[in-house]
């Protein structure tokens, strides 16, 4: 076998693990020192073939090792050099090639210094006046085997690392799902258990307000309020079930802007009792995107609801839609709440302003979590905007809350585009 | 006086429910909690409108609907039914709303509004 003839990249390796053309990078300042060098390492017994290039200052091998970066196969140095001397010129070689393996020559002197520095990542040392061919062989044998093999390792270690943590990640997932699994079944099980009794003070306190002593109001209010308790246990119940059973989706082509429309027509009734100004600017021709339009259409109501109970005292309900290729930074806030968009991805954008009064900045934070709520006691069951998030979540899309510089909230959801156009659809 | 037969597995709720509905001297009520005898109670009652669970131990509210619409001297009685757990439950929803019923209620209910889809049902 021609090791020669067989391996002439750099790096590729013949059977006893040694390229077959040796390219050695000498930094070397002292002449005779140099030629000795060369010429030891050109006494080879078998007919490998060595190229050495000898540099013989750091300024000089740097050019040369950003050159052809993947030229050399290993370098020999000497530590000290017009331009540069000690630890400094192993750092300034290492840093310009990493992942070469590199030998120091060293003089008697700085022997100790040789050792410090294969501490380093140096991968060897030899005292220049003990150098022999055989040695030197051997010492860039094994020095290019050990820096390959290091690299090697590290580079599986980084895989290992990438690999566990998508374990972990999937594990997490697992654990979720599971998690919601059993609230779901716990949020079914309890909801019946709670709704049949409410069902019954619903039924005895209806009775009641029907045959109520006209005489006594304390009977009345008490049993107002028992009315309020019974609505307001139910809502929770509800909102719990909702939560923790939305995780199925029933997708179906839809178009956004009319989802927006329907929505508000919902809620006009609200609009017009509180005297509010509804701003529309929805984009023509969107593309469709793929929803459940009944759990979209509780998204927006809710959403819509809260803006308009934002602002008891009328206000301006500004609603949008445009189409977009997502950009990176509006991924990372989506991020927040989930990472299934992409740069770059079709993506269509719903807005929801209103020009309440916001929410307090130390709060926002915690908007989307279970029981949070802003609004007073018994107005609010704390589930709304959690449901609303984790049935964004399931249409792989992103929401986010945030304070409008000019007053009140924006509520922005982000949903992926579908493959076709509208147009292409009804063709 | 219309006569209506309310099944519900619950002892309390076909008591309250029974009380609540008859005074108004609309209704004359008549209340079972096994849905097993609700055919043959049924049959021997002969109700102008039947209001039935759906969530019950023995026999569910679908089961007897199906079975109620398969009976020739019953199937034009109409059908409330009612339960706890509807509009959360996607799949019994279906499976309900496949079947012949005149209303489908959502308990808490109030008592107002179950005396009038009871008259819209009779109607």
């Amino acid at each position: 076998m021609d090791p020669a003839g067989s391996a002439t990249t750099p790096g590729a390796n013949t059977r006893d693990d040694l390229p077959g053309e040796l390219n050695i990078l000498l930094i070397e300042d002292n002449v005779a020192d140099a030629r000795l060098a060369e010429h030891m390492l050109r006494e080879e017994p078998d007919r490998m073939v060595v190229n050495i290039q000898t540099h013989a200052t750091l300024s000089g091998a740097i050019e040369a090792l950003s050159a052809e970066p993947n030229r050399f196969d290993v370098v020999l140095l000497d530590l000290s050099l017009p331009d540069s001397m000690g630890p400094e010129t192993f750092q300034q070689i290492h840093l310009a090639a990493p992942k070469l393996p590199i030998i120091i020559l060293s003089g008697l002197t700085d022997e100790e210094m040789a050792t410090h520095l294969v501490s380093m990542g140096a991968q060897d040392y030899m005292l220049k006046d003990g150098m022999e061919p055989a040695t030197m062989r051997r010492s860039i044998r094994y020095a290019i085997e050990r820096k390959a093999s290091s690299e090697k390792l590290t580079k599986l270690n980084a895989d290992l690392e990438r690999k566990n943590e998508e374990l972990r990640t999937m594990q997490l997932q697992l654990i979720q799902a599971e998690k919601m699994e059993s609230i779901g079944r716990l949020a079914a099980g309890v909801a019946h258990e709670v709704k049949n009794p409410l069902a019954m003070i619903q039924l005895g306190v209806d009775y009641l307000m029907e045959g109520v002593d006209v005489d006594d109001p304390n009977l009345a209010k008490i049993l107002g309020r028992m009315q309020n308790a019974v609505v307001r246990a139910d809502a929770i119940i509800c909102g719990l079930v909702d939560f923790s059973s939305a995780r199925q989706l029933d997708l179906e082509s839809g178009d956004i802007n009319a989802l927006a429309e329907n929505s508000l027509l919902l809620v006009k009734h609200e609009i017009t009792k509180k005297s509010i100004q509804v701003d529309k600017s929805i984009e023509a021709n969107l593309p469709l995107v793929k929803i459940d339009h009944a759990k979209m259409e509780q998204v927006l109501i809710n959403l819509l609801m809260n803006a308009i109970q934002a602002m008891p005292e009328g206000g301006t309900l500004g609603i949008s839609t445009i189409g977009k290729t997502l950009e990176s930074h509006e991924r990372d806030r989506g991020a927040r709440t989930v990472d299934q968009l992409r740069t770059g991805d079709p993506v269509i954008v719903l807005r929801i302003d209103d020009s309440g009064c916001g929410i307090p900045s130390d709060k926002i934070d915690q908007i989307f979590d279970p029981f949070f709520t802003t609004k007073e006691t018994g107005q609010g069951t704390g589930l709304g905007l959690t449901v609303v998030k984790k049935i964004i979540e399931l249409h792989k899309g992103s929401i986010s809350l945030e304070n409008r510089p000019e007053g009140g909230c924006r509520t922005e959801i982000i949903l992926k585009a579908a493959q076709q156009s509208q147009e292409a659809e009804t063709v | 006086m219309k006569r209506v037969l309310l099944i519900d597995d619950e002892v309390d709720f076909t008591e309250l429910a029974q009380v609540a509905l008859e005074r108004s001297g609309e209704f004359e009520m008549k209340t079972l909690n096994d849905a097993r005898d609700a055919i043959d109670v049924a049959r021997d009652f002969q109700p102008d409108l039947i209001v039935s669970d759906i969530v019950m131990p023995n026999k569910d509210g679908a089961e007897l609907v199906r079975e109620l619409k398969q009976d020739p001297n019953l199937k034009s009685i109409p059908v409330i039914v009612m339960s706890a757990l509807l509009n959360q439950n996607a799949v019994a929803y279906k499976e309900i709303g496949e079947l012949d019923v005149a209303e489908i209620l959502e308990k808490p209910i109030k008592l107002d509004q179950l005396r009038e889809r009871m008259r819209a049902a009779l109607a």
